[in-house]
């Protein structure tokens, strides 16, 4: 009996070590994976800073990407594991406009027409040429809404329409004028049409988990679903590429990922606590890099909740809270986050250095008063999977506590959260914590305050301002949209839809060795994986 | 027997379908909707609308569950609704690590605990037993996530000895290389397990040795070893069994916390990664393989009992018999 019971066990574990691919003779350890190997006392010394050929980083993630396809990958993950795969046209940033695969990009002067020239010479990952029709191939199959991604394709659910001109160049033509489509249009990551054509559906093909062939300087060299992604160097990319490797390694837990951070196993960590910030700048051995977020986190009134509805509740509260001081003590530092004034930032390509709202407790008081706000108690929901959230609903509830406001604050789970801030509109919570970020073209923000936005649908808005958002994108001239957006920033305080709280930033620790993580200022980090090099 | 087995079958068969509904009906309780990781700001209620059917997300609970069972029946778990792949598959290509996780955890805490609490039993009340009785306490007190750290603190980054994370090196497909990475997970894993173990069999030693057919072979002049290792240790087991067939389905179902602290890519962290995006059909059939294995473990449990007390297999013909 104890022999069988043992030879069973033997035998369980003998089938898994089998079936978990584990076979082969012991190869030589990549050095990239500094694992146990790699001692302490060496990433001590003093770095020369001296750019080296090739190398490797390692970047930990919370969690795997679902596909290799980067147009289904919605979460960070797939932003930022397959970014250095797919490469987009273009990016258009406040200041200039960033080329990938375009070489130009020219916008007819009614706003109608964007002509998009590719670079020549253009590969894709398994050596076939990017063309025109590639895009245009995109797009067509983008129209069909059974792949369940029609993104970019139409402008205030009108289709746009794409032509050929030449191998290189086509032309997108929208039916009305929509400012904010240049930048979307730059942003599209195209698929390979002669890998993907012939799929009766896109979006559950089996290429999806096999595939990845995309137009970046890094190519998937291997998917081990769970644990790794690892990127080689794509030789026929058209500029030069640093690191020879670039290996996502999945480590979920967070305390986890920290120690593997120390102990060299990965050469970026992001660090979003005062804490681990002044752990890691007082150590020699990293160095910070903080970049705008472009992220703003705010506390929004509920639109559906009876107390909320009026104005001067909504303004009461306002007048109560004393933002600099949430912000103070719940991130600790202003090299986390500074206090918001704005439901805009200065990643956005227009923002007006405005006037937040700012504390009077005696007017608080007299409007709580007026308003009935008096002796009630308000339900206040936020995400508890995200930094720094609960420590601001706790702060905000003792500083309402001071104005006679009773506060009950409940944490949810990501998807829990969404569900009740978003999606639903039982009116059954007053305030929630959220974030948004709101880099790039303002018009992006639409969503939460217009309220033809499905989202916004829990938010205190206006028809002015619906008015105002549809203005803003229907105009091109830059220095008109402008002054909409400046006027919207205004419009939006003064109906008070939300508090804005905190302008972030996102701050890496990364090994001193690795140079170029702040080449570009945009989030998600890395736009460029070519900017990154090793130093000796 | 064949009688016995086949009416064990059939008694599954109300059981799992009761876990369905059950599971079910909790998972679309949860706040959250798996359609949220489609939506995107420029769509328009329409296209939620459209997409929402084309997941099979439209229609009530009852509706959605009818049709899962449906497709159940024919073999087809379904496909996960954030990556549109076979469920089955993805579940099948995780299961591997997790067995050899959980099965070389469940390996280290019998050889641990069967001398443990051999000996332990033995030397009752005296200072052996109250060590192993103390380390035992400490062993099922202690919280696994805390000791994984504690082992990675000490093992990876003080003494660069083991691996604190991953199943393997990247780029490496050595044996050697996956055992290293096994060591501390399954240590961890194996102790609580050990602690619960060492108590059982210990108990058991104890009530074992007062037993006269101990005293019949001591009087008889049968070597103590031999006592121990051919009579009583056959006896101790029988608890050993029920709660190796209750941990039957862990060997499946992997361990969410350490999985997600070694970043060990089994069944835990694909659990853990459907239940944060609500992916109802991969979270159902996880929940589905988790109770398959459960009443399997029982069953077998069952049926090892009777191989190591021929006793109750007598009793249970007995009681059928009457």
């Amino acid at each position: 009996m104890k022999k069988k019971l043992c030879s069973l066990l033997a035998v369980v574990m003998l089938f898994g070590l089998v079936l978990g691919g584990c076979g082969g003779t012991e190869e030589k350890k990549d050095t990239a994976d500094g694992g146990t190997d790699k001692k302490v006392e060496e990433e001590k010394e003093e770095t020369g800073g001296e750019k080296i050929e090739g190398g490797s980083i390692i970047r930990a993630m919370p969690s795997d990407i679902s596909s290799l396809n980067i147009v289904y990958e919605t979460g960070d993950e797939g932003m930022t594991m397959l970014k250095p795969v797919y490469d987009p046209l273009y990016i258009e940033s406040k200041d200039e406009v960033r080329y990938y695969l375009a070489e130009s990009r020219e916008v007819s002067e009614d706003g109608l027409t964007i002509t998009v020239k590719l670079r020549d010479g253009l590969k894709w990952h398994d050596g076939e040429s990017i063309t025109a029709d590639d895009v245009i191939w995109n797009f067509e199959y983008k129209m069909n809404k059974d792949n369940k991604s029609t993104s970019g394709t139409t402008v205030n659910q009108k289709p746009v329409t794409v032509a050929k001109v030449d191998d290189l160049t086509f032309t997108v033509t929208l039916p009305e004028v929509s400012a904010s489509y240049v930048a979307t249009l730059g942003s599209i990551k195209l698929l390979p049409k002669h890998v993907y054509e012939g799929e009766a559906n896109i979006a559950s093909s089996e290429l999806n988990m096999t595939q990845g062939v995309g137009s970046g300087p890094y190519k998937v060299k291997e998917w081990k679903k769970g644990e790794s992604l690892t990127l080689e160097k794509f030789d026929d990319y058209y500029k030069d590429v640093n690191l020879d490797t670039v290996i996502f390694k999945i480590m979920p837990n967070e305390s986890a990922q920290e120690i593997a951070f120390e102990n060299g196993e990965v050469n970026i960590l992001r660090v979003s606590t005062v804490e681990k910030f002044e752990k890691y700048a007082s150590d020699d051995r990293y160095e910070m890099v903080t970049l705008d977020e472009g992220r703003i986190n705010y506390m929004g009134f509920n639109s559906n909740s009876a107390l909320m509805k009026d104005i001067n509740a909504r303004k009461a509260i306002a007048a109560a809270l004393d933002v600099p001081a949430i912000v103070d003590g719940a991130y600790g530092s202003e090299d986390i986050a500074v206090a918001a004034k704005t439901v805009f930032c200065d990643q956005n390509f227009y923002y007006e250095d405005v006037e937040g709202y700012k504390q009077n407790l005696d007017e608080a008081k007299e409007l709580i008063k007026s308003s009935g706000l008096e002796g009630q108690t308000l339900q206040l929901v936020y995400n508890s999977s995200r930094a720094n959230m609960e420590d601001c609903a706790l702060i905000i509830q003792q500083q309402l506590k001071e104005v006679g406001i009773t506060v009950e604050i409940t944490g949810y789970e990501t998807q829990g959260f969404f569900e009740k801030f978003f999606y639903t509109d039982a009116g059954d919570w007053d305030l929630g914590l959220n974030g948004y970020s709101t880099n790039g073209d303002n018009q992006g923000d639409e969503y939460m305050f217009s309220s033809e936005g499905f989202l916004s649908k829990n938010l205190c808005t206006t028809d002015e301002i619906a008015a105002l958002w549809n203005q803003g994108d229907a105009t091109t001239d830059p220095a008109e949209r402008a002054k909409i957006y400046a006027d919207l920033q205004q419009q939006i305080k003064d109906a008070y839809t939300m508090v804005p709280i905190s302008d972030c930033n996102f701050i890496l620790a990364v090994d001193k060795k690795l140079k170029g993580c702040d080449a570009i200022n945009v989030v998600p980090v890395f736009e460029d994986y070519t900017q990154l090099y090793m130093t000796n | 027997m064949k009688k016995y087995v086949v009416k064990r079958i059939v008694q599954m068969v109300p059981v799992l379908i009761l876990v369905s509904i059950f599971s079910f009906m909790i998972i679309h309780l949860a706040p959250g909707d798996p359609l949220n990781m489609y939506i995107r700001q420029d769509m328009t209620q329409q296209e939620i609308d459209d997409l929402r059917e084309d997941l099979g997300l439209d229609g009530t609970v009852v509706e959605q569950y009818f049709a899962w069972l449906r497709e159940i029946c024919r073999g087809n778990f379904g496909n996960s609704v954030i990556n549109h792949q076979p469920v089955a598959a993805q579940i099948f290509e995780k299961l591997p690590a997790t067995i050899l996780l959980m099965g070389t955890a469940f390996l280290l805490s019998l050889l641990g605990s069967i001398p443990l609490g051999l000996w332990s039993g033995m030397k009752k009340n005296k200072l052996a037993d109250q060590v192993v009785s103390v380390l035992s306490y400490i062993g099922i007190s202690i919280p696994s996530f805390w000791l994984a750290l504690m082992l990675i603190i000490v093992f990876a980054l003080n003494l660069h000895l083991l691996p604190s994370n991953g199943m393997r090196t990247v780029g490496s497909d050595s044996v050697i290389d996956v055992l290293q990475h096994l060591i501390l997970p399954s240590i961890v894993l194996s102790v609580g397990n050990m602690a619960v173990f060492t108590r059982y069999i210990r108990s058991n030693t104890i009530s074992q040795l007062e037993e006269e057919y101990v005293l019949t072979a001591k009087a008889k002049g049968v070597p103590r070893r031999k006592i121990m290792t051919g009579h009583v240790l056959k006896n101790c087991l029988l608890p050993v069994i029920t709660l190796a067939g209750m941990n039957l389905a862990s060997l499946v179902t992997g361990s969410f916390i350490i999985e997600s602290v070694f970043g060990w890519p089994g069944m835990g962290t694909l659990g853990m990664s459907a239940i944060n995006s609500r992916d109802y059909p991969m979270i159902m059939g996880f929940t589905m393989l988790s109770c398959v294995i459960l009443i399997i473990g029982n069953f077998l449990a069952d049926l090892l009992y009777g191989v190591a007390d021929p006793r109750i297999k007598q009793e249970v013909k007995r009681h059928r018999e009457s």
